[in-house]
Formats: C-alpha cells, sequence, structure tokens
C-alpha cells in the first residue's frame, strides 16, 4: 500500500477549513473524512445462487437484500444499492485486487464487477445532532425507528447524491461523489453552523 | 410616555420589563409581552394606517394573522420588514415601525383627498378611465401603482441568516389552542411522533383570551399542565411562533418558525427563519376560527374592532383599548367582550339585532348591569380619526326599521359570528361546507390524511372543542395502528348559548351606493356597493367579482372579509351562500419572507461546484476557471500577466509545436459490461460497433428520438464484453439517464450494466508532437512505437508507478493520448508527466485552448455547434450514419424536413479581415445591412484567433451551407457594421489529417 503514501482525498481543498470548523472538538456533530476505502460496485442477479453463492465464497459475507449492510469479520461490508447492485466496501484489500477476485470468481455468469474507489469518498458523521444536521438537507426520515442501525439507503443531501449508512447509535457514514465531495462537505459544515460554533 | 389605555394588573405581559419603541417617528412605551399593536393601544393609539386606494384613515381591527389594516414597515436597512403586521410583531426594545402607504406622514397623508373623489373611483374605475390613450398606460400605470400600495420593498441586501429543514412525523398538529393541546397529548401519550406547530410565542390559543375551567384548573393553567406534559415526551416536538404555511400534496406541510423576530436587533443570532418540511402521516388541524366584522357605513374607522380582538388585548395584553365602548353582535360570544371591558372598567352598551337572548353570557351581562339593545343595529359610525359616535336603528325582518338614537362611544367592538380557520383544509384538496345552523363554512369530506378539530371545525364550545380534539386523536392513531392510551375526559363546564342571528350587511340596500361605504374587505378598499356594482355589471362567480373588486387579494387575502362579501354577493344575486361558494384558499396561509424560501442555497452554495482531483494544482499554477456544467474546468493558465489571447496563444502554439496537457477529468465516463453491450451500443450510436477489436477506440455520435445530435464521445473496447464510453462533460449524467432508461423501460432483457466511473477516473489529454515521447518517460510497459499503438486504440500499462488506461485519441489532431488513472493518485500522476516534460516544454492547457485546438480541426462541441435541431447530415456525418443497422433516432432522418438540402448545415467561416475575430452567435446575412429586416441565412457557433494559422476562424451552422462553400456572405454586428466572411470547410488545419497519425 505504498500508494497510500501519496494518494489525495477528494477533501484536500478544504482541509484546514474542515479541522478549523472542529477547534472546539466534535462535541454535538462531528464530521471526518475516511479517505482511500475501497468501494467496489457489484451488478448480477440476485436470484441466482450461482451469483450469490460466488460473491459470498469471496467476500465471507450474506448479500443483503433489503436496504441494509452486511460485513464480514475481516473489514468487508456490503451495502445493498438496489435490487441488483450493491457497493462493496473494504479497508483491507485494494479495488483492483477485490476486482480482480470478484471477477475470477464470477467467470461465466452475468455480472458487473467495477472498482469505483477513487470515485467515491466516506464522511464519518457523529454527535447527538447528525440527525438535525441531515435534515437540513436529506428529505428521508432517519428516525431510528424507521432507519435502525445495520440500515441503508440511497437519498441526496442538498443537490449532492449520498448513500446513507446507520454504523452505530449516533454514528453514521455518507458516501459521496468524489467530485460532489466538497460541496457536500461545505454544505454538511454550513447545517451544523448552529452546533459546532 | 404614559400608557393611558395600561390596566392595572393581569395578563400575560410583564409590566416590570418596560420597553421604549418608535412608531411614526415617536418615541412611546410598552411592556415585555405585548405586540406593537397592543403597546401602541396602551398608549391610545388607534389610527396606525392609511388605506390602500382611498387612503382612509384605518385603526388595528384585530390581534392576530387576520389583520388587515396594521400594516407597517419595520426597521429599515438590512433589517427592512414591508408589510409587517403589527398585531403579530412582538414588541422588543428599541423597534422601530412607520405606517405603510402613507406619504409623507400618517397624518398628513398627501392621497388622502382620495376619500373626497371615493364616489368617482369604485371598483374598476380604472379599467374603464385609463385606458385611452392606449400609449399613455405606462404613465397611468407608475401613477395607479404610487397611489394604491402598501409598503416598500428594502433595497438593502437582507444579512440575516435562513434556513430550512426536512422533518417527519406521525401526527401534526397545527395549532396550539385547546383543541391542538389536547390532540397532540393524546397522540403523545400514545408514544406517536408529535410535531405540534403553533404561532404565538406562548400556547393557549382562545384560552389566552377566554376565561375557562378545565378540571376545575384556569384555562391556563391547564395550558401549563399539558405544556410541560408535552415537554416531557421524547417524540414530542413543540414549535412556537411557527405559522403553517401551506398543506401540499402527499401531506407534506410547510411551517416557518421565526427564532429571532422578536429579540431586539443587537441580540439575535444565528437563524432567523427556518422552514420546515414535514412528512406527516396523520394531520390534525386545529387552527381555530377568525371573528367576522359587520357591514355598517363607516365600519372602518379607527376604534372599531372585532370583539374577539378587545378581549385579547383586554385579558392578555391588559390594554383597555376605550373607555366607552359599544359591543355589536349577533351572538352570545360577544357578551364576553362586554363583560371584559366591563370587569377592566370600561362603559358598556351592547347592540344585538335578535329580539332577545337568554344564553348564559348575555344573562350574566344583564346581571351585571350591562345595558343591551336587543332589536338594533349599529348602522353608521362618526369620528373622523377615532370612532366618536354611533347612529343606531331598529331592526325587524332583516331589514333597518327607524331610527333607535345614538351612542357616543371611543370603541366600537363588533362580532358578526366566526369562520372556521379553513385554508389549510382547503389546500390540502378538500372542499368546504356551508353549515346553515352556524352560518359558517366548516370542512367537509377529506381529501389528505387530515383531520380537523375544534374551532375550525366549527365546535365553538369549550367542551366540544376537548372532546373533538381528543376523537381527532383517537381516529388518528387507530388508522396508523397505536395502541390507544387511556383518553382523558377533562371536565367543562357546558355554557348555554341562543343561535346567532345571520347579518352580512347592514345597511340599506337601495341606499348600497349613496350612503357612506359600508367595509367588506378592509385592506383592498372594496366596500358592499362594489359588489353590487359588480353584479350589476355581469360579474356573478365569486371569482369574476374577486378579481374585478380586488375582494380577497393582498396580504390578508381576505381572511376578514371574504365570506361577508360572498354572502352580500349571494344576496344580490338571489342564490343560496353554498351555491356562490368561495374562492380558491392557495398556499400561503401568511406571507413568507424570500428569505425563507431561499434558504442557504445562496451565492457559492446555489448549486454544486465539481472539482477534479487536480483543482488544487490548477489553483497553485494560475489557472483562471471556466464554469462547464457544475465543473471548474481550468480556462487558461496566464504566464507573467497575460491576457486571455496572449496566454492561449501560447498554450495554442506549444501543442501544435511540441507538447501540452489539459485535465480532461471532467468527461463522462461510463463503464458497460455484459453479452449484450455492442447491441446496446449499436443502439445508441449511429455507427456500427459489434467489429471493433478489443483494444480499439471508436468515436460516436448519439441522438435522440428527433434524429438530432445530443452527445458524442469516444467509446473504447476494454474487453470482448466491456466498454468505457466516454461523454461530453455535461452530458454525462443524461446520457447515463437515457441509456438507462432505455435498458429499464425498453430492453430489459438487454445483459448489460452501465456503472458511472466519471470520478473515479482523473483523466488527463498529453497532446502534441513529443507527446510519446514524454510518455516513453514515465511508462515503461507500452510499446509506444507507432504502429505497435496505433491512433485510435488502447493499452493497459504503469505510468509513473500508477496502474493505467492509456488511448492513443485526440481532440487536437496532434499526436496525442489520453491517460487514465485512479483519481486518488491523479496529482501524483500529472506532476511526473508534467516534470517528464519539462525538457520539452511541457504545458498546461485550459478549455479556451482546447477550443481553439479542436475548431481548427472542425470537431464540433456538442451544446456549443449543435443546440438540439442539428442532425449528423447537417454536420457533414452522413459517413458516420450507418445504413446497415438501426439505431435511436434513425427513422427521424428520413422525414421530409431532415431530408432538405437547405437546412442548416455546418460550416466554416473565414474573416476577409484576418485579424477580426467574430462574436458567437452573430447573424449570417446575404448583404450588408442597415438594421432593416433581412433573412438570416444562420449564425456564428464558435469563433477564435487561430495562433498556429495566425487568422480568425468560425464555425457556422448556415442553410445550404454544405454547397455553397467559396461563397461571401456577412455576419452583422450589434454596432451596425457588416463583416465580410468566406464560407469554407470547417477544417482549418491539417486538412489531411496527418500529424494524429505520426
Amino acid at each position: 500500500m505504498s500508494d497510500q503514501l501519496i494518494q489525495e482525498a477528494p477533501l484536500v481543498g478544504i482541509k484546514s477549513k474542515l479541522a478549523a470548523a472542529f477547534v472546539k472538538g466534535p462535541k454535538d456533530f462531528g464530521l471526518v473524512e475516511r479517505a482511500f476505502m475501497t468501494h467496489v460496485t457489484l451488478r448480477g442477479d440476485p436470484d441466482s445462487p450461482a451469483f450469490r453463492g460466488a460473491v459470498e465464497e469471496v467476500l465471507q459475507l450474506a448479500l443483503p437484500s433489503g436496504q441494509t449492510i452486511t460485513a464480514s469479520a475481516s473489514g468487508c461490508s456490503a451495502v445493498w444499492m438496489g435490487p441488483d447492485e450493491w457497493l462493496i466496501q473494504s479497508v483491507e484489500e485494494t479495488g483492483p485486487e477485490l476486482e480482480r477476485a470478484l471477477r475470477q470468481a464470477l467467470a461465466g455468469e452475468h455480472h458487473a464487477v467495477v472498482d469505483v474507489s477513487s470515485g467515491y469518498t466516506v464522511f464519518e458523521l457523529s454527535g447527538r445532532r447528525v440527525r438535525e444536521v441531515l435534515a437540513k438537507g436529506c428529505p428521508l426520515d432517519l428516525h431510528p425507528k424507521v432507519f435502525p442501525v445495520g440500515c441503508s439507503t440511497q437519498s441526496h443531501f442538498f443537490k449532492a447524491g449520498i448513500t446513507v449508512l446507520h454504523i452505530a447509535e449516533e454514528l453514521y457514514q455518507l458516501v459521496v461523489r468524489r467530485s460532489f465531495a466538497e460541496y457536500a462537505c461545505l454544505m454538511l459544515l454550513d447545517a451544523a453552523d448552529e452546533f459546532i460554533r | 410616555m404614559a400608557q393611558t389605555n395600561r390596566i392595572p394588573q393581569g395578563g400575560r405581559i410583564n409590566r416590570a420589563v418596560p420597553l421604549t419603541f418608535h412608531f411614526n417617528g415617536k418615541t412611546y412605551q410598552g411592556v415585555e409581552g405585548d405586540t406593537l399593536a397592543s403597546a401602541l393601544l396602551a398608549n391610545d393609539v388607534h389610527f396606525v394606517a392609511r388605506s390602500w386606494k382611498y387612503h382612509r384613515p384605518r385603526g388595528i381591527i384585530t390581534a392576530g394573522v387576520e389583520e388587515p389594516n396594521a400594516l407597517v414597515q419595520l426597521e429599515s436597512g438590512a433589517y427592512e420588514v414591508p408589510n409587517a403586521r403589527a398585531t403579530e410583531l412582538e414588541l422588543y426594545d428599541g423597534l422601530s415601525a412607520k405606517s405603510v402607504n402613507a406619504k409623507p406622514s400618517l397624518e398628513n397623508d398627501r392621497l388622502a383627498v382620495n376619500q373626497k373623489i371615493a364616489r368617482f373611483i369604485p371598483a374598476g374605475f380604472y379599467y374603464k378611465t385609463f385606458m385611452w390613450p392606449q400609449k399613455m398606460w405606462p404613465k397611468y400605470e407608475e401613477f395607479i401603482r404610487e397611489a394604491a400600495g402598501l409598503g416598500e420593498a428594502p433595497t438593502v441586501l437582507d444579512t440575516d441568516r435562513y434556513d430550512k429543514r426536512y422533518a417527519h412525523c406521525d401526527v401534526l398538529v397545527v395549532g396550539g389552542g385547546p383543541a391542538g393541546l389536547a390532540a397532540a397529548w393524546v397522540a403523545g401519550r400514545a408514544g406517536a411522533r408529535v410535531i405540534l406547530a403553533d404561532n404565538q410565542p406562548e400556547l393557549g390559543g382562545s384560552l389566552l383570551r377566554q376565561p375557562a375551567s378545565i378540571d376545575g384548573l384556569p384555562g391556563l393553567e391547564w395550558v401549563a399542565r399539558i405544556e410541560s406534559e408535552l415537554a416531557a415526551m421524547p417524540e414530542v416536538q413543540v414549535l412556537r411562533r411557527s405559522t403553517v404555511f401551506g398543506y401540499q400534496d402527499h401531506n407534506l406541510l410547510t411551517i416557518c418558525e421565526r427564532k429571532t423576530d422578536h429579540l431586539p436587533l443587537a441580540r439575535r443570532q444565528g437563524v432567523r427563519e427556518r422552514v420546515w418540511k414535514v412528512r406527516a402521516q396523520r394531520v390534525i388541524l386545529a387552527t381555530g376560527a377568525h371573528e367576522r366584522p359587520l357591514v355598517f357605513a363607516n365600519n372602518d374607522r379607527p376604534g372599531v374592532m372585532t370583539a374577539s380582538a378587545v378581549s385579547t388585548y383586554v385579558r392578555r395584553f391588559g390594554v383597555l383599548p376605550g373607555k366607552r365602548a359599544v359591543v355589536f353582535t349577533n351572538n352570545d360570544q360577544a357578551y364576553q367582550t362586554a363583560l371584559d371591558l366591563y370587569e377592566a372598567g370600561a362603559r358598556v352598551t351592547v347592540v344585538d339585532p335578535r329580539t332577545a337572548s337568554y344564553g348564559d353570557l348575555p344573562q350574566q351581562a344583564r346581571r351585571r348591569g350591562i345595558e343591551v339593545k336587543y332589536g338594533t343595529v349599529v348602522s353608521h359610525a362618526s369620528g373622523d380619526l377615532r370612532v366618536s359616535r354611533v347612529t343606531l336603528s331598529r331592526y325587524q325582518g332583516g331589514r333597518l326599521a327607524g331610527d333607535a338614537g345614538s351612542l357616543d362611544c371611543d370603541l366600537l367592538a363588533m362580532s358578526g359570528g366566526f369562520n372556521p380557520v379553513l385554508h389549510l383544509f382547503a389546500q390540502s384538496g378538500g372542499k368546504a361546507r356551508w353549515d346553515e345552523q352556524k352560518a359558517c363554512f366548516v370542512p367537509g369530506q377529506s381529501v389528505q390524511a387530515e383531520i380537523s378539530a375544534g374551532a375550525c371545525n366549527g365546535d365553538f364550545s369549550l367542551a366540544r372543542v376537548l372532546s373533538g380534539a381528543v376523537q381527532a386523536a383517537r381516529r388518528s392513531l387507530e388508522l396508523e395502528g397505536f395502541a390507544l392510551p387511556r383518553l382523558p375526559a377533562w371536565s367543562v363546564e357546558e355554557q348555554g348559548e341562543a343561535p346567532l342571528l345571520p347579518l352580512w350587511l347592514v345597511g340599506d340596500r337601495d341606499k348600497v351606493g349613496r350612503s357612506d361605504k359600508q367595509f367588506v374587505d378592509f385592506q383592498n378598499d372594496v366596500s358592499a356597493a362594489d359588489i353590487y356594482l359588480a353584479a350589476r355589471e355581469g360579474y356573478h362567480s365569486i371569482e369574476h367579482v374577486k378579481r374585478y373588486t380586488a375582494m380577497g387579494f393582498g396580504t390578508d387575502q381576505g381572511k376578514l372579509g371574504n365570506i361577508n362579501g360572498m354572502a352580500i354577493l349571494a344576496e344580490v344575486l338571489g342564490q343560496s351562500i353554498p351555491e356562490t361558494g368561495t374562492t380558491t384558499f392557495r398556499p400561503n396561509f401568511t406571507p413568507v419572507s424570500f428569505g425563507a424560501i431561499a434558504g442557504r442555497e445562496l451565492g457559492d452554495y446555489l448549486d454544486p461546484i465539481r472539482k477534479t482531483c487536480l483543482h488544487e494544482w490548477h489553483v497553485e499554477h494560475g489557472a483562471l476557471f471556466e464554469d462547464v456544467g457544475q465543473w471548474k474546468r481550468p480556462w487558461y493558465f496566464p504566464r507573467n500577466g497575460e491576457d486571455l489571447h496572449a496566454a492561449v496563444a501560447r498554450e495554442c502554439l506549444a501543442v501544435r509545436n511540441s507538447v501540452g496537457m489539459l485535465d480532461a477529468s471532467t468527461l463522462g465516463k461510463i463503464d458497460i459490461q455484459g453479452p449484450d453491450a455492442t447491441t446496446l451500443l449499436n443502439w445508441l450510436y449511429t455507427n456500427p460497433w459489434s467489429k471493433l477489436e478489443v483494444g480499439k477506440c471508436r468515436y460516436g455520435l448519439m441522438l435522440d428520438e428527433n434524429g438530432m445530435v445530443f452527445d458524442d464521445g469516444v467509446t473504447t473496447r476494454l474487453a470482448e464484453h466491456h466498454f468505457l464510453m466516454t461523454t461530453t462533460t455535461g452530458g454525462a449524467a443524461r446520457v447515463l439517464n437515457w441509456m438507462e432508461r432505455w435498458l429499464q423501460t425498453e430492453w430489459p432483457h438487454l445483459k448489460v450494466h452501465l456503472t458511472t466511473v466519471t470520478d473515479h477516473w482523473a483523466t488527463f489529454a498529453v497532446a502534441g508532437p513529443n507527446s510519446r515521447r514524454v510518455l516513453q518517460k514515465v511508462c515503461s510497459d507500452i510499446d509506444f512505437a507507432p504502429q505497435a499503438f496505433p491512433f485510435m486504440s488502447y493499452r493497459n500499462g504503469t505510468v509513473a508507478g500508477v496502474a493505467a488506461r492509456v488511448m492513443r485519441i485526440s481532440f487536437s489532431g496532434e499526436l496525442a493520448y489520453e491517460v487514465n488513472v485512479p483519481a486518488n493518485l491523479g496529482r501524483k500522476v500529472w506532476e511526473a508527466l508534467m516534470a517528464a516534460g519539462a525538457e520539452f516544454g511541457i504545458t498546461p492547457y485550459g478549455t479556451e485552448t482546447m477550443h481553439v485546438l479542436r475548431a481548427e480541426k472542425g470537431y464540433i462541441i456538442v451544446g456549443q455547434d449543435t443546440d438540439g435541431s442539428v442532425s449528423p447530415i447537417d454536420l457533414g456525418m452522413e459517413g458516420m450514419v450507418s445504413k446497415a443497422k438501426d439505431f435511436l433516432g434513425k427513422r427521424s432522418l428520413f422525414r421530409s424536413d431532415t431530408r432538405r438540402h437547405d437546412r442548416k448545415q455546418l460550416v466554416g467561416l473565414k474573416p476577409l479581415d484576418p485579424k477580426f475575430v467574430l462574436p458567437e452567435g452573430g447573424q449570417i446575412v446575404a448583404q450588408p445591412t442597415s438594421g432593416g429586416m433581412t433573412p438570416m441565412l444562420g449564425h456564428v457557433t464558435s469563433s477564435y484567433f487561430s495562433p498556429i494559422l495566425a487568422r480568425s476562424i468560425a464555425m457556422a451552422v448556415m442553410k445550404g451551407g454544405q454547397s455553397r462553400h467559396g461563397e461571401r456572405v456577412y455576419v452583422a454586428l450589434r454596432d451596425g457594421r457588416s463583416i465580410e466572411v468566406e464560407v469554407c470547410s470547417p477544417v482549418f488545419y491539417d486538412v489531411e489529417g496527418g500529424r494524429q497519425h505520426v
């Protein structure tokens, strides 16, 4: 992972702005960029046992079939994006490695596996005000009754598409497209203005 | 200054905190808890406004949102608010306001003279009067707008912060009066997620002005108890100072929460107003009722108020608005006002058109010795700037029946009954139903998931309000599947009440146009006579009468007067009120500031600003940026104070003579996988794809259904069933949507998956005769030899240590490569290429140079040289249109219009003056023109100075242009000049195309 040292995160342009926003610490609302996570888009027939079997063998997890997230013991997770689409996240393997492994396992099955690691970044949002901040730009109901821990959904925050993952009680992840990351981050900071000042 | 009308004790105010405020330049004192209206009344200021059209003196009529008169221009500069309602403005220290529509001052209003000519300017007069001469209309309009108007738009930018949020709940309760509180409490107890929104700073609604006893507690103590219990329920949210202003489809309700308006300017911080967009499973409307005025002559004199407003000022604000009061009512409720006034020390006479009333309140009033004149009406009010006397008439059989003397007074409290506030119900799609017994419109069938409760449902007794609210909550909970809590049975003493006597127009019908005006709509100066006139002139639909008279327009939208107006129209037309119907209730319930509607999406936050992974590098190297769609792209990189022209010339020549590099990461990129990928491409593009070899690239044109070009780009075959498509920067999302639409709706059987990889890959165009040598320095695992890696092919390799896809394609006509690497590593690779190219003078270039280079080669830019009406044939690209296969848009290419030979076709233009650069958009004409009508042959689409050719060049679309090469035509300029140009091929440079093949 020597690339790690020379990779550049999507939020590079507002690094100092982001640091300055939390000088008082992320008490009610915190935002951290988890850059360089591996993201692979997986498409395939959810009803094909061969497809599921091959994927689950490689990833060591059960592919989710609702708006949920499943995870393997080795730090790999699968996010349901639609009836025949998943976003595979990993912190262990690189995108090209995962892409190669999945393609090999799925040879002969109609599928698509695409490394999009550089295409997305992840914001980790925390704190007791996090849902209020999200409510400023995301029209979905994220109340824990409706969207408990372990759920995922695609939505938008103002005009940026987002995938929301409910990781823990007051901890959410947003998967954001690289080119929208700075905008989405600035909108989040602006929405959180009253909680981080 | 003394608050002469302040009652020594009582009310929801804090006399220990005096507040100073300024109105029309004078300084007054109020106290904490006052509104501007109550503070003015405390200082015995009734005359606060001039009316819209006649400039009559006007006073405060109400104590709430329905106020038509007491509109003020609040504050100035960045905090200026036009048409604020004094009845809703919470007083703060230092508040400054002035009357609207009065110049130079309220007392000396220049246009007060309009009162004298009022007879001659009834409804519709200007439609008839100002019609000729027609060309004078703009002058007339200026005068009318000056004369008739309300507040003035602020001229300084609003510095306040506004925002919005979404919210979701099981039950949204609108209104914090007894009904709303009861319903919210029941729903909250069931564990439902509840939002209660109330437009006042304090909960309680009508209980703030009415004595009541609930479960043996005084009304406001019950309110306090409910309020504290609601506060303890974690899923209940109470929004004060929050007006639900719209009921939209799918139970989306919009609320404006005012967060800082009640504070002195210096203490305001953070968000001023927040718009809540609430998706509610169920809505309980508990919006209360507005009292109706009575329609008699001069009923607009300052000092004439609705009875409930008078009670509000006495009981809630501790202000006695007059000492010698007449209460004119057709119902029992207003007797409470008589009692309130009496207890506060006023002399009171009640005037009641009914023959008698044995309800509890009238009996109480009579027991206290309050004089009641039954069978009597107030037919006329006198007094100039304040009511001073009312004339009474006997009232029999719905007609005036002779003089009944007069009364001196300084306050007239009037009550014509109550109108349920149906605005939100009506906005939800519901139709109002006329209740003959209650003489008011009540909610009919629900259309959306809502229930009305309390006074807005036509329940005017407290016992029925509470029981109705409990039932509304119960029904909502049942429908949402909640287990019911134990339902409360709050005990309230029922009061006996006699029925009201509908009274829509007091005065004589036959004198309606000749006596003093009897106002129906105060804000728009619409009198009963105007409605009569409208009916005489043939306007019978209530919607037409509204437009003819202006009744129901304005900031109050007819909250006070509309029902009276409809009833009067019904009587004139000899039809019933339900036959006459109501006008449409539209959002917004009360005006909403532009700031709140804009929220935070202002300036840089209006739209996403998308940046490539090299953005910071570009900034560091002095790039100026151009907006392309949402992207920021480097436009050019000036050095040492170069202007655009000089920088672009340098960048262009670097590419033509050595090597340059462009950040092309914004190009749309779509990964296409599956056995049917070629089938899909064959449908999408005009040219065939089946035979494209793996490792090869091909340019494609995409047409819409009309056969018009809508995107283009190069697609590469990465593997047998795997392609990478590129689209235009601005077209990426549109193309992906287009492809998914066809796949999902028409061709679901195709086995192919699309994935957007625009953001994943950073793309650099390395262009120029030295580009090969640059790449060879940083990439050792690709053979760059011309035969090994020919034009329009692709190789995988390692560039500067990073796995890369390298395509040999060119948008400049030079030997060129596109290097694709993951964006997280983009800057590293870019910098390595810059370092490797240093010895060749590698030059970063921007979009302007890219445009010039491609124009020299006659390459189109979709969206610049095309506009959605240009076919491939028009572009001279018929060779790219397959005859052998079908594709989207093909059939349209055979329509007679598409085959016309005189369609606008792509051409090149060379100005005879080689230094003159034509303006893009310039019109092509056959002969020099000096402003007369001339047939237009086409227009310039792209125009530049070409440094390599040392002359100006342009691309254009021109009627029949392909057969007119060599002709001379003219381009007309805005300044009247005509520039002679030669029509030519759009390929200006390296016509044989040898340079990109080297």
